[in-house]
């Protein structure tokens, strides 16, 4: 259990900001205004090995979310480098996902094949994702008539089903009523568990940290402040907090 | 190349997500499906009765010539106005998960093709009606069909990936696209109706009216379209294709962020 399943050295994230420029403005003004540069994630390197589950923490704007979507993919870091050593990677994150206009089901084959599955591995377990998500009828409903509830359960039950080798999260084990609260923090310590499994975890919440994660990297700013063993990084968090 | 190899990886996806498209918009209207084929023909019926008849067109087989050209313009016109918005229109997915942005646009075009489809049955119909005489020419729509979709695809990449940032692109493609309309021969012939050479020129330089002109001249008239310019028209596309997709892969890395 020592092959390492992610390497991350010396990533950068810049956001451009005021890029956006209109025609109008631009003919009649000439004073489109230079682009303004901020770094998100400033120098962040970590390897982790397979299996381990890293928690994440740091106050808000620290670079925990961006630092998740550069590993996802969603967008290269500006400089640095991420291996993933061609291990397949999902983003469980709140509030994004799907689209409106199509219904439950449609958005489980449609998320599934972006994460890599082909048809016949997602119908197989279509089932599965549709019982855990305890949508009844509305899964062949559009999803803008769900809740907002309804629509994380649904994102939480697409991605704890469909196993991808590393599972990121963001800040989701608060989804849905007190009930699917404690069914997903179940489902989630099973998948953890899986010694197969590496799991990134963003959260705030201290003791879900202490009571899921083999280690904790805590961020500030965009740079790591400390990284090690769970219950030494987080009592320094917690000083710092305080 | 990296292009067919995603292509081969996300094809499945574009394919479900176009027919889900398809779906969603017939799911819930009265007439379902049948508004696919309303549409073109009600077009088609309004433009015979004012061109035809009040301007006194004397096109030969004028509504088909009608059709066929609806049928390609609708085709252009909705996946370009479509594409400018397309990345901040689909953020729910890509913000959340890698895929090459211009899948995107070969979803859209998924759809679009399947509507110009129907588009082409009520054309087919239409021949048969007229007891139009078709030859081995009508084959031809293979070659331009090809043709028309590379320039709409490379077109439309460059226009998504201004669209991203421009942020009154679509005011001012609605006037450019109004412009290029009647430019393009929907309703009269581009050649004949300018006075000379601009007619003749017009009717090759606008990519548009050109492919029209051939299609008409291949399905209705039986006659063979110039390949040399068809095939001047295909390198072009292609070129358009190649910037198109560098364009996209040098900078959909910051689509993410600026939406």
């Amino acid at each position: 259990m020592s092959e390492i399943a992610i390497e991350v050295k010396n990533v950068k994230v810049v956001y451009k900001l005021n890029q956006k420029f209109s025609i109008q403005r631009n003919l009649i003004r000439r004073d489109a205004e230079k682009a303004k540069v901020y770094e998100a994630v400033k120098d962040v390197s970590f390897s982790l090995k397979k299996g381990e589950i890293l928690g994440v923490t740091g106050k808000n704007g620290s670079g925990k979310s961006t630092l998740l979507r550069a590993l996802a993919g969603v967008f290269r870091p500006n400089e640095g480098t991420i291996d993933l050593h061609g291990n397949s990677i999902s983003l469980l994150s709140l509030g994004i996902g799907f689209n409106d206009n199509l219904t439950g089901r449609e958005n489980i084959y449609l998320s599934g094949m972006l994460l890599g599955f082909t048809e016949a591995e997602i119908e197989a377990k279509e089932n599965a994702i549709i019982e855990f998500a305890e949508l009844g009828e509305f899964i062949d409903r559009q999803v803008k008539t769900y809740s907002s509830g309804m629509y994380s359960k649904l994102a939480f039950a697409i991605t704890s089903n469909l196993e991808t080798d590393i599972i990121l999260i963001d800040e989701v084990l608060s989804v849905g009523d007190e009930h699917f609260q404690r069914k997903s923090l179940a489902r989630m310590e099973e998948l953890i568990r899986d010694d197969n499994r590496t799991v990134v975890l963003v959260s705030h919440n201290i003791e879900t940290l202490e009571r899921l994660c083999t280690q904790v990297m805590w961020m500030n700013d965009g740079i790591v402040m400390e990284h090690g063993d769970t219950e030494e990084v987080l009592e320094h968090y917690r000083e710092f907090m305080s | 190349m990296r292009f067919f190899k995603e292509i081969r990886k996300y094809w499945g996806f574009a394919k479900y997500a176009a027919n889900c498209d398809l779906k969603a918009e017939v799911a819930n209207s009265y007439l379902n499906w049948l508004w696919w084929v309303l549409e073109p023909l009600a077009t088609m019926i309004i433009y015979t009765l004012v061109f035809g008849i009040a301007f006194n067109s004397q096109e030969e087989y004028f509504p088909i010539f009608i059709i066929i050209g609806i049928m390609m313009w609708d085709f252009f016109n909705r996946l370009v106005m479509s594409s400018v918005d397309m990345i901040r229109g689909n953020q729910h997915i890509i913000s959340r998960v890698y895929m090459p942005k211009y899948v995107l646009v070969i979803q859209r075009m998924l759809v679009l093709a399947f509507k110009m489809m129907i588009n082409f049955g009520l054309v087919v119909i239409m021949l048969m009606i007229y007891r139009v005489h078709i030859n081995f020419n009508i084959l031809f729509i293979i070659p331009i069909l090809i043709v028309f979709f590379m320039f709409c695809f490379g077109f439309c990449l460059l226009i998504m990936h201004f669209g991203v940032y421009v942020s009154d692109l679509t005011k001012a493609l609605n006037i450019v696209l109004n412009f290029v309309y009647f430019l393009t021969g929907i309703f009269y012939n581009v050649g004949t109706s300018f006075p000379q050479p601009f007619g003749y020129l017009l009717q090759r330089v606008n990519p548009i009216a050109y492919f029209l002109f051939c299609m008409r001249k291949a399905v209705l008239y039986g006659e063979t379209p110039s390949v040399i310019m068809l095939f001047v028209w295909f390198v072009i596309s292609l070129g358009i294709c190649v910037l198109g997709l560098r364009v996209i892969y040098k900078n959909e890395n910051d689509y993410v962020k600026m939406v």
